[in-house]
């Protein structure tokens, strides 16, 4: 008995959706769509051949050597060479170029004499990403004509150029990137980016098998299918939507490992079973969701507010310890904030089994908590009719 | 109907949706304030990193000192082996390890090379430059000291010391907007445009898909439509997005104090562009969906894929040509691209030309698809 009601509450599921090609998609093919429009994007890795432009005032055998450095750094591309900076800023509001370096007149005659004027990188800071690329870069070809020079001018005192470079070096940084060492906004972006559209794909799919239910005042033929019992309707419902979504977190992570040809640095199975816990988690959420509101509109509306920012909130990009005090604790509210480190624990970091398990105790309660606070909420509107057909 | 009374009546008929009326009126306001919460405090700060003291000298004790004096970061504790500390950082628990190696300052006074050492996790890549910034200036200071120390010993000649003491940087790195370098400053600038058009798709798609539903509004009621009335509708919806648009760049840019006002004038005008541009989508998207609730489905997911597609986060020169091409189909390509640029840069009307263009070609576009949506949607009621 059980089992048939399973089964027919699945069956009608099945059956629904077959005949809505709007469901199916929005269940299926967007996900799928979506997932490899964003691979896609990042595909290139690291950004390369970013346009800016340089001023040279100095018109010297070094400035001219500095731009031959500046354009052979794979990030960079020396686009236009305005005779000023008035003539330059136009570019960079126009967004034809990202910054402009400029190097002053009597630049390198100055710099022979130990008071040379600094080159200054104009960038802009509205493109974050971007104006850290070219300012990595343009500091490093600087740098590196400026190490050349004092080396030479160091082994005035002796000992050769080894020595001198030796003697200059005493004391350094030596400032080194563990995991993804190359900054690979591919690993990074498309790496963080899946997971959490994936997760609301799954929230918005389970939302609306359910809501839909309420909306369209079929409570009572869809929990009869089941037998009359709630949570086999729930499940047979839900089926569909969880074999689906684990289905596609597991491809995402084949996807990375398998055929972009990556190697996790961690255990590809931990990390396969942390992002199918997501999304259940994100079933569970759905279902508090429309327990809550009754209201397959509402439900959506939640859904933008709770799932949709968390991105923003989960410190993927702007670490969580940085933030304020409310956006922290709203933050340690939200399933994927707890769900990132353990992906890039495994994904990136190759840490510990028990810093996964550790990780994962959280999570967890993101499939408890949410389902105490839903089911009996939707057991009660399944009995209230009257508060069906909200829209 | 004419446009004026297709207008009064799309407002009337958004106001008056009680459920809608919130996604018209008060969602843009409250995603203002919500949206920007993480990144309020503009830069980062309070990191934890873990010192492994090797040394255990005066001068790495220093160096330990002047690191718990740097804002991005702070001493969440100590480790006698990097290995100790490795998985925490792969966990992601801690943002960083810094290494002072054994005999440290003994080298650094002898000249022999010595290093401090950081690692960051590029897990993180934000965190990971801010970490090595600091902690690599922190380093720098002490070394150069050290080196001035040595010279000193050497017998070097004080008036070129100090010449070297007090010569200027080789290398200034400064921005030309975004002063501050403000993360707030530079993600909200182009979210906060974002989140107008998302939340007004919303709202207009599913009142128009409300309309086709009942059979009702100014599109789908009993009247005859024609130019005048779906111009009079697109009008009435741009009003609320054009509204929005301006309560972001005018007050919520003025009032949270991101980068603003470069060219309000421009921006205004902008504004109204695209206003009508995202009013014609919403109401193409509307006809298509045919359905209350569709639009909250189909556009919910879709605010990821579109910020990244505008090109501020990530270059548009890393980005497939495809994409890039693709992108330009979105009203917040060349919002984004445009509002930034005359808000927080201060372009002139004929540096944002491209995106000019491309949001009036959006307007017909959208405008054509519109009324051939509605009149598509139409004949099938009629059959």
């Amino acid at each position: 008995m059980a089992t048939t009601g399973l089964r027919a509450a699945w069956a009608r599921e099945l059956r629904y959706l077959g005949g809505q090609p709007w469901d199916l998609a929005l269940l299926l093919w967007f996900p799928v769509a979506s997932l490899m429009l964003l691979l896609w994007m990042f595909s290139s890795g690291v950004p390369t051949g970013l346009p800016i432009a340089v001023v040279d005032q100095d018109h010297s055998s070094g400035s001219r050597e500095l731009i031959r450095r500046l354009a052979s750094t794979r990030g960079l591309a020396v686009t236009a060479q305005p005779p000023s900076l008035e003539a330059a800023q136009p570019l960079v509001r126009s967004g034809a170029v990202y910054g402009i370096v400029h190097i002053p007149a009597d630049w390198d005659r100055d710099r022979l004499r130990n008071v040379s004027p600094p080159v200054v990188l104009y960038d802009n800071a509205q493109f974050s990403l971007a104006a850290g690329t070219i300012g990595g870069d343009v500091r490093a070809a600087v740098t590196s004509m400026a190490v050349d020079r004092l080396v030479a001018s160091e082994a005035r005192f002796g000992g050769g150029f080894a020595q001198a470079a030796m003697r200059l070096n005493g004391v350094q940084a030596d400032l080194r990137t563990l995991f993804n060492p190359s900054l690979s906004y591919e690993a990074y972006f498309a790496g963080m980016l899946l997971p959490v559209a994936l997760h609301l794909f799954c929230v918005i799919a389970a939302v609306s098998a359910l809501g839909r239910e309420f909306r369209d005042r079929s409570v009572d033929a869809w929990v009869a299918s089941a037998g009359g019992s709630l949570p086999r309707a729930l499940i047979g419902k839900l089926a569909p939507v969880v074999l689906v979504y684990v289905l596609l977190s597991l491809g995402i992570v084949v996807t990375f490992a398998g055929y972009r040809g990556w190697a996790p640095a961690g255990s590809p199975l931990l990390w396969m079973v942390a992002i199918a816990v997501l999304m259940l988690v994100s079933v569970a959420i759905a279902i508090m969701l429309v327990g809550l509101t009754v209201n397959l509109r509402r439900a959506l509306s939640l859904t933008g507010v709770y799932v949709a920012t968390g991105l923003a909130f989960s410190g993927f990009s702007y670490p969580r310890a940085a933030m304020g005090t409310f956006a922290q604790w709203w933050a340690g509210l939200l399933p994927y904030t707890h769900y990132l480190p353990v992906q890039q624990g495994q994904w990136l970091g190759g840490a510990s089994a028990s810093a996964w398990a550790q990780g994962m105790g959280p999570l967890l309660l993101f499939l408890v908590v949410p389902l105490l606070i839903g089911l009996p909420l939707l057991n009660r509107a399944v009995a209230q009719p009257a508060r069906w057909g909200a829209r | 109907m004419t446009p004026w009374q297709a207008l009064v009546t799309t407002v009337g008929s958004a106001l008056r949706d009680r459920g809608l009326v919130i996604m018209f009126v008060a969602a843009v306001p409250f995603y203002s304030f919500f949206y920007p919460l993480p990144y309020a405090t503009q830069s980062v700060r309070n990191v934890p990193l873990v010192v492994v003291d090797l040394d255990a000298s005066p001068m790495s004790r220093d160096i330990v000192t002047r690191l718990s004096a740097v804002a991005t970061v702070r001493i969440g504790g100590s480790a006698t082996a990097v290995g100790e500390a490795r998985d925490a950082l792969a966990a992601g628990q801690i943002a960083g390890i810094v290494v002072v190696p054994e005999n440290f300052s003994r080298d650094a006074a002898r000249g022999t090379s010595t290093a401090v050492t950081v690692f960051g996790t590029g897990a993180y890549p934000v965190q990971d430059k801010a970490v090595l910034g600091s902690v690599g200036a922190v380093v720098q200071g002490v070394a150069g000291e050290v080196t001035l120390a040595r010279l000193a010993r050497q017998g070097a000649p004080a008036a070129a010391m100090l010449q070297s003491a007090r010569a200027g940087p080789a290398f200034i790195d400064q921005p030309l907007y975004n002063l501050t370098r403000g993360y707030g400053g530079y993600v909200v600038a182009a979210v906060g445009i974002l989140i107008v058009q998302q939340v007004m798709l919303m709202a207009i798609a599913a009142l128009v898909g409300t309309w086709l539903e009942q059979r009702a509004g100014t599109l789908f009621g009993t009247q005859a439509v024609g130019p005048g009335t779906l111009l009079g509708t697109i009008a009435g919806f741009a009003l609320f997005v054009f509204l929005a648009l301006l309560y972001f760049i005018g007050f919520a840019f003025w009032f949270q104090d991101y980068p603003r006002g470069g060219n309000l004038a421009g921006a205004v005008a902008f504004a109204a562009v695209t206003a009508l541009a995202v009013a014609s989508l919403g109401i193409a998207l509307g006809a298509w969906f045919a359905d209350r609730e569709r639009a909250f489905q189909v556009l919910l997911a879709t605010s990821v894929p579109f910020l990244f597609m505008g090109g501020i986060v990530f270059p548009r020169e890393a980005m497939p040509v495809p994409i890039n091409v693709l992108a330009m189909l979105v009203p917040t390509t060349p919002g984004i691209f445009g509002f930034v640029k005359l808000n927080q840069m201060g372009a002139t009307w004929s540096e944002i030309r491209p995106e000019f263009l491309n949001m009036t070609a959006l307007l017909l576009l959208y405008g054509g698809a519109a009324w051939w949506a509605v009149r598509v949607r139409r004949q099938e009621a009629a059959r």
